[in-house]
């Protein structure tokens, strides 16, 4: 099976990776030009050792290698993601065990990193004196870089020299594909875009499968500004100068970074100001359209033929239908909403079960013959999906549509009790999609626990998997939401 | 032979009783018992737990032969009605009335566990 291996550069990097983990979580497919499915390794880099965005991101995608390895012939959480780690032939070492890679050196202040103390040269010490002001010199590394790719360029230029990127280069294999994903308008994304473009296909570069990664087809996804940041003095981040630096990033961008085979921009007026946390547990920005949309990029690129790549570099920009604050999967655009409306919208209603139903529903025949009994739902497997539902999947889809500007493709995911919210329960479903209502027939229930568990109960027998296992579970409700979705939507 | 196997199964537990019951009550009972148990078991598994599946909870089957019993019941009282100006036929409808009664709850017991298997949404209901 090829691989995708992807870069998630700083905070948006792995928000963006995050949204891609619910996307295959749901079903949506990565496949290659020819239909293949693609193993995917994501690896998240992150000097801000406590950015919480970047901890639940890693949090997500540890659940989610654990549902895969659960999922069977499930449609759900299809896609096989592993870290790099589980690549190595024998782990171990300063091979980092967990998706987020974290190398030495960033413990300290940037002075202590470049040994500013140790430099006998007057010239040198000068000109980086020109080049970092004493801030730059003092602040500590872990807390990220603070919007100041100056700091990163030279610190993630570290990176090349780990076993993590010895093992990314001798894991890499002809064929497979690179994909980084940073913002720029910031410290982290904005330096590191660059330098890891510049690191992948240098010559200098002889770790592994130097040459295949060299010739690898590599594509991009810079995140343009799409929020704002409350203004607070203290702050080393303002971001009203967002725009310039990006400006700057672009202008760069233009003369150095030339070696890629397709970037995807994706911005947004900036609609939301976010409070200013620069680093750290606070810096929890909630989901925003612009990273699932990001998240898709990342799927067309995997799918585009080799041979359309021809030598030239593919640009790609995102449109929406409507330019709506709130938007819906029926404003979104029809081409977009086709990749993963259906996908998601089997993944909320699995959420919605989970969250009202299944616990009363030990009953059904659905349950009874395939041994859902109520040990099953309190197992270690069927908690892990729970929590995945209930704490990531929903959280993300109430933050998206809170967010501006909004998706909020499905309602009774927000607050109980806010204005304007509409309360969905697992017994009447009808207004899940606000877009598209499901009306009732007589003596037929509306989209509800109901229908969802009458289209479980109509499912053929499961006869591959183990009886009361989470493969054999979602592989039915995988089946059973299709069906619904086609019956209620039209498929 | 049916009314045979009515009369037969209703004086195991009635006794002997007087012609009246054998020539006109028994039979007409009994045929009651066995539509009713069928017509409530085929809406029951094929019309109700056929178009819905929120009714094959253990409570909603148990409801449903409480009302073939019920019905069952009032069959014998109406079939019974007027037949007889005897002190004694009072008590023995009565008594009827509960054998009745059981037999219908029995007998919709034992469609059950012959018509559950097609119904679609309430296959394991009772169990």
């Amino acid at each position: 099976m090829k691989r995708l291996f992807i870069f998630g550069i700083g905070g948006t990097g792995s928000r963006v990776i995050e949204s891609l983990v619910y996307l295959l979580a749901a079903g949506v497919e990565i496949r290659d030009a020819a239909g293949e499915p693609i193993e995917i390794v994501p690896m998240l880099l992150d000097t801000d050792a406590d950015n919480q965005d970047t901890i639940d991101s890693v949090k997500v995608l540890e659940l989610y290698e654990k549902l895969h390895k659960a999922s069977g012939r499930s449609a759900f959480f299809g896609t096989k993601i592993s870290r790099l780690a589980s690549l190595a032939q024998r782990p171990g070492g300063n091979i980092s065990p967990s998706f987020w890679l974290k190398y030495k050196g960033v413990q300290q202040a940037f002075g202590n990193f470049i040994d500013y103390d140790q430099i006998s040269s007057l010239a040198t010490k000068r000109l980086l004196e020109g080049l970092y002001s004493d801030e730059n010199m003092n602040d500590s590394l872990t807390g990220g870089f603070l919007g100041n790719p100056n700091v990163g360029a030279v610190v993630l230029s570290g990176f090349k020299d780990t076993d993590d990127f010895d093992l990314f280069a001798t894991s890499f294999n002809s064929g497979d594909r690179i994909f980084i994903v940073g913002s720029i308008f910031g410290g982290t994304g904005a330096a590191g875009l660059p330098w890891l473009q510049k690191s992948l296909r240098s010559t200098d570069q002889r770790a592994g499968a130097a040459d295949a990664i060299r010739q690898a087809l590599v594509g991009a996804l810079v995140v343009l500004p799409y929020f704002k940041l409350e203004t607070d003095e203290d702050s080393h981040i303002d971001s009203n100068a967002f725009i310039t630096k990006t400006k700057a990033a672009l202008t760069y961008y233009h003369q150095h970074v030339i070696d890629l085979n397709a970037i995807y921009y994706i911005a947004d007026t900036a609609k939301k100001s976010y409070p200013n946390h620069e680093s750290g547990v606070k810096q929890n920005n909630a989901a925003h359209l612009v990273e699932l949309m990001g998240a898709l990029a990342i799927r067309d690129f995997v799918q585009i033929p080799e041979d359309e790549f021809s030598g030239q570099t593919l640009y790609h920009e995102f449109a929406i239908a409507k330019d709506e604050e709130v938007l819906t999967f029926s404003t979104l655009g029809q081409h977009t909403a086709e990749v993963f409306a259906r996908e998601l919208t089997q993944l909320a209603m699995l959420a919605v079960l989970n969250r009202d139903h299944f616990d009363k529903a030990m009953h059904q025949p659905w349950a009874v013959k395939n041994g859902f009994t109520k040990f099953f739902f309190k197992t270690s497997d069927y908690q892990d999906l729970s929590t995945f539902l209930q704490k990531y999947f929903s959280q993300w889809v109430k933050e998206l549509g809170e967010n501006r500007r909004a998706f909020a493709p499905f309602a009774g995911f927000g607050d109980k009790g806010e204005s304007g919210a509409i309360p969905i329960t697992a017994s009447d479903m009808a207004l899940l999609r606000p877009d598209l209502p499901v009306r009732s027939k007589w003596f037929q229930p509306g989209l509800s626990g109901e229908r969802l568990d009458i289209a479980a109960n109509n499912m053929r027998p499961l006869e591959y998997e183990d009886k009361g296992s989470l493969q054999r579970f979602l592989t039915l409700w995988s089946q059973a939401t299709r069906s619904m979705y086609d019956d209620c939507y039209g498929g | 032979m049916f009314p045979k196997a009515f009369t037969m199964a209703y004086e195991l537990l009635h006794g002997k009783q007087d012609a009246i019951f054998r020539d006109e009550i028994y039979v007409p009972v009994g045929t009651i018992l066995v539509i009713s148990t069928l017509v409530l078991c085929a809406l029951y598994y094929y019309f109700l737990n056929g178009l819905r599946a929120r009714f094959n909870r253990t409570g909603h089957w148990a409801t449903t032969l409480l009302l073939n019993v019920l019905l069952n019941i009032v069959a014998v009282v109406w079939v019974s009605y007027g037949l007889s100006d005897d002190a004694n036929f009072g008590t023995a409808v009565l008594i009827l009335c509960l054998i009745d009664g059981l037999y219908a709850a029995i007998a919709f017991t034992l469609a059950s566990l012959a018509f559950k298997w097609l119904s679609p949404h309430a296959r394991y209901t009772p169990v």
